[in-house]
């Protein structure tokens, strides 16, 4: 066996072995790494510099603001007026709050075009509003981690930037046009599964719908509203980037917290300062030791191996497409977005091309395939963001994913095999 | 890392120079392949690899994949062979202590490529290339080259200097830099690089500053289709090696690598400035609106003070420069 | 036993004190980071807020520093995310074995921490600075490595401590 090869198995044998005898993963994940290391005669300086690495990314910080802000809208009383205007709205449906979630998620996506702070955000309001109207933490959390997927296909997409340019001669204009019906299926497919979810776990209804009750509710949570507008408006109207907006985001919350809906004095946003702590004392941990992890697994070549595993396999076309997103689910599951990306495009596209799909079309099969990656275990910052933000064992919400995990690959094989989901929105405006 | 590794299939009888084992080298590389630098290394590792009958291999790991080009040095600072070689950008080593370095990316120094090419052939050059080992960083440069001119595009038209009063720009967040666009009367802003595409389209910064051919690659064009060529600093790169990794090589080893990187040096000058130009014809097709900038001296002028500040370090050094052109 | 196990648990308050000090210090890097970003904004617009170039490094700088000894609190909250899965299958005793394993195993990373972010941070610090601030050395950037497993080492101490009063105690009890 080469040195790479055993340096490899070490890395995913000693991970593996220490995940299932209960080590914190985050640990795990950086032990691992560093038997790796050892084994290669690599220094351990490597985990010093990866892990500081792992959380200097301007774009995570929307992470831990975005869960300060969703924290102090719980306390301070925004996110119980944006309740009560929701069951206003959705209250009639059954399951309606996790429509309300998946909408949310599409349009929300538009602004912040990562999964990771759509769930901080969006979770850390929504995964409290579900629970209290009667809604399992674990399916909650589900939904909301599943859907903030939708915000890696809509536009505005880091990813996607990063997949155009290293594919090259693509435009991110027609990339990011692709998005929108591919982010629409996904949602729409979601919102089937939660719907039957809903109905067979006898999730609540509320009262009919009424226009009046609706207006009345929109004017009470005037303030609570003006949140999500200047988010939205700032970030559209390029007063601010997406991950500025989060500070903005807390700053505004605290304001309506403590001076209108008085929910909250200084000392109760000082103590709720400590569950955003508490939460993320588990969150950026994680991402700081995959990221050694991701470099180890890089350095040793790992996805290039994959990746050419699939090379001379078959030429059968449509085995091929189901090969390259097989080979993309399983580098989800232990690597982030980004290395996949910009290690797989070059690798992968010239095979996808080969059998007729196009290089946007791929591009969105790619970032989904990864996206679906940010919720599996092992190695998921969306699936730990959720348990964290949800406060649910992570089995628990992978275990109530499962259905869901359906919903994407249904979306994920229309995508692979109907070119137009992707390829009709772009070709309008050609 | 340059571990030695024993050769993949026993050599034949008769042959095997023992003493030579094979040596791979990994190198870093933070643009993808087919871009000017990334041709560029290929050049160096295909040279390298065809005058040491391959037992010297170098392994470009490209398109970032490895970190930005801070986390790359950071990397190799650290030692242990993690990251032997690096392709980066003269300007890179300034945090690090690069005096010298920072000189070749003070804002309007070099007024054309030869300027520059008469400074990365002189005598001068070896001395820059090994200042981070004289400092004792553990690492030291091979050789230059340049990825073009950089220039600001915005999203508004623009048709000279004035007009970027009032802009917020995007540059990196380095103090000359900044200080530069101050002195053009802009505003530099913080955006990360992988939100810029969308902080352009959203009107967050009005503009930012590229080489040509990142900024067709990075799909800026798209939105933010004016750019005014003032040429403000020239990218100059250099691919630097540790010294733990060359001190493992023979002297003779050593040899190639000087040799393929003269080579790659001058495939560099030849390519960048044909691949510039093809790119500025596609860009000009595709309907950017090019403008030249006729008359450099009131960029200059208007940002004297910077270069001033930054050179007082070096003031004979930077006038050597100056004059070579 | 119980004696030896009563005069070691009368250091609990310092620990408490020792927790209590490190999440002020997260709370506070939290807050600084909100603030510096919101500050970043407004200067953009407002001519008399600075809008630094210094600021998005030093806020990464301050996350960094929050997220490594954020994580050491959690080992003393147990809440680190783990696979519990099987848990129910298995015997208590087993599972606070491999809890002691897995704490062992921390403790280890946690030195190993100290020793080459420490190496790393210094070596780091006498070649570079940060970018936007060339007086400032890159130290500063590594300095979380060390100082999260500093900080590790204290609580899991705590931790290890606890697991293994716990087989004592209830020996003791049968
Ligand atoms: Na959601
Ligand atoms: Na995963």
């Amino acid at each position: 066996m080469s040195v790479e090869s055993m340096a490899i198995l070490i890395l995913l044998g000693s991970f593996f072995v220490m995940v299932f005898l209960r080590f914190p993963i985050a640990y795990a994940v950086a032990l691992a790494s560093l038997f790796s290391l050892l084994y290669q005669g690599l220094p351990l300086t490597t985990i010093a510099q990866q892990m500081v690495k792992g959380i200097s990314s301007f774009s995570l910080m929307a992470v831990p603001f975005f869960i300060t802000m969703g924290v102090l809208m719980g306390s301070g009383g925004i996110s119980e007026k944006l309740i009560a205007l929701a069951n206003a709205c959705v209250g009639w449906m059954r399951g309606g709050m996790a429509m309300v979630n998946i909408v949310s998620s599409y349009f929300f996506g538009g602004i912040s075009g990562s999964a990771a702070a759509d769930t901080a955000s969006l979770g850390s309001i929504l995964i409290p509003m579900m629970v209290d109207q009667g809604y399992d933490d674990d399916f909650s959390t589900a939904v909301t981690i599943t859907s903030s997927c939708e915000g890696l296909l809509v536009p505005p997409s880091h990813n996607m930037v990063i997949y155009a340019t290293t594919a090259g001669g693509i435009s991110v204009g027609s990339l990011f046009l692709a998005g929108y019906v591919p982010a629409a299926i996904l949602a729409v497919s979601l919102m089937i599964g939660s719907y039957i979810i809903s109905v067979k776990r006898n999730y609540p209804k509320g009262e009919k719908f009424s226009i009046i009750n609706l207006i009345k509710q929109f004017a009470v949570s005037f303030w609570a509203l003006a949140a999500v507008l200047i988010v939205v408006v700032g970030v559209v109207g390029g007063v601010f980037t997406a991950t500025e907006s989060a500070a903005i985001a807390v700053i505004y919350s605290l304001f309506v917290s403590v001076f209108i809906y008085k929910g909250l004095d200084w000392k109760g946003v000082w103590r709720v300062l400590e569950v955003c702590v508490d939460t993320l004392s588990i969150v950026l941990i994680l991402i700081a030791t995959s990221s050694i992890f991701g470099f180890v697994l890089t350095r040793l070549g790992v996805p290039k191996l994959a990746s050419n595993a699939i090379i001379g396999l078959t030429d059968n076309p449509i085995l091929l497409a189901l090969l390259l997103n097989l080979i993309l689910l399983i580098l989800g599951c232990i690597m982030d977005m980004a290395p996949i990306i910009l290690i797989t495009t070059h690798i992968l596209l010239p095979i996808a091309t080969s059998i007729g799909i196009d290089p946007i079309q791929f591009g969105i099969m790619l970032v989904l395939n990864c996206g679906i990656g940010l919720l599996t275990p092992p190695v998921g910052s969306v699936l730990f963001i959720g348990s964290a933000v949800g406060k649910v064992s992570m089995e628990r919400v992978v275990k109530a994913t499962l259905p869901f995990y359906l919903c994407m690959v249904v979306t994920l094989l229309l995508i692979t095999f109907i070119p137009a989901v992707s390829l009709w929105l772009p070709s309008l405006f050609r | 890392g340059c571990g030695t590794k024993p050769p993949a299939e026993p050599p034949a009888q008769g042959e095997a120079p023992a003493e030579q084992p094979e040596i791979t080298l990994v190198y870093a590389e933070v643009n993808p392949l087919d871009t000017i630098v990334g041709q560029t290394d290929t050049a160096f590792k295909e040279k390298v690899e065809e005058l040491s009958g391959g037992k010297i291999k170098i392994d470009i790991q490209a398109s970032g994949v490895l970190g930005s080009e801070n986390d790359v040095l950071d990397a190799m600072l650290g030692g242990g062979g993690t990251i032997d070689m690096s392709r980066i950008s003269a300007f890179a080593l300034t945090s690090y202590g690069g005096e010298k370095s920072k000189l070749l990316s003070i804002p309007y120094t070099f007024v054309n490529r030869e300027h520059f090419w008469n400074f990365a052939t002189s005598d001068l050059a070896p001395e820059f290339l090994l200042e981070p080992h004289e400092n004792g960083s553990g690492v030291r440069g091979l050789f230059y080259g340049e990825e073009g001119f950089r220039h600001f595009f915005t999203v508004k038209p623009i048709s000279k200097m004035e007009d970027l009063k009032g802009m917020k720009l995007r540059v990196s967040n380095d103090p000359v830099m900044n200080g530069m666009v101050q002195g053009l009367g802009a505003s530099p802003t913080v955006v990360a690089f992988g939100e810029l595409y969308s902080a352009l389209q959203t009107g967050v910064v009005d503009g930012a500053e590229q080489p040509i051919a990142n900024y067709k690659s990075n799909a800026f064009p798209e939105v933010a289709p004016n750019l005014i060529l003032d040429g403000h600093t020239l990218g100059a790169i250099q691919v630097v090696i540790t010294d733990e990794a060359w001190n493992k090589l023979t002297e003779e080893q050593q040899n190639i690598l000087m040799e393929a990187g003269k080579y790659a040096s001058e495939f560099n000058r030849k390519i960048s400035e044909e691949a510039e130009n093809k790119v500025l014809e596609q860009l000009k097709a595709e309907g950017v609106n090019v403008v030249e900038v006729e008359d450099i001296t009131p960029w200059q002028e208007a940002v004297k003070g910077v270069i001033e500040s930054a050179t007082a370090n070096n003031k004979e050094l930077y006038k050597k420069i100056v004059d070579m052109k | 036993m119980p004696n030896i196990f009563n005069t070691i648990d009368r250091i609990k308050p310092a620990y408490d004190v020792a927790y209590k000090i490190v999440l002020f210090l997260c709370k506070l890097l939290l807050i600084v980071d909100i603030l510096i970003t919101t500050m970043a904004v407004a200067g953009r617009y407002i001519s008399f807020i600075p809008d630094p170039a210094w600021s998005e490094e030093v806020v990464l700088t301050c996350m960094a520093y929050m997220a490594v000894l954020s994580a050491a609190l959690a080992i003393r909250r147990n809440a680190h995310i783990r696979m519990t899965a099987f848990d129910r299958y298995l015997p208590k005793k087993m599972i606070l074995v491999l809890d002691i394993i897995s704490d062992f195993a921390v403790l280890a990373l946690a030195v190993v921490m100290i020793v080459v972010g420490w190496k790393y941070a210094v070596l780091l610090g006498s070649r570079g600075s940060y970018v936007s601030m060339p007086g400032l050395s890159r130290f500063w950037m590594y300095f979380p490595v060390p100082l999260a497993g500093i900080a590790m080492v204290i609580f899991e101490i705590e931790t290890l401590y606890n697991h293994i009063k716990g087989i004592f105690v209830k020996e003791e009890d049968k």
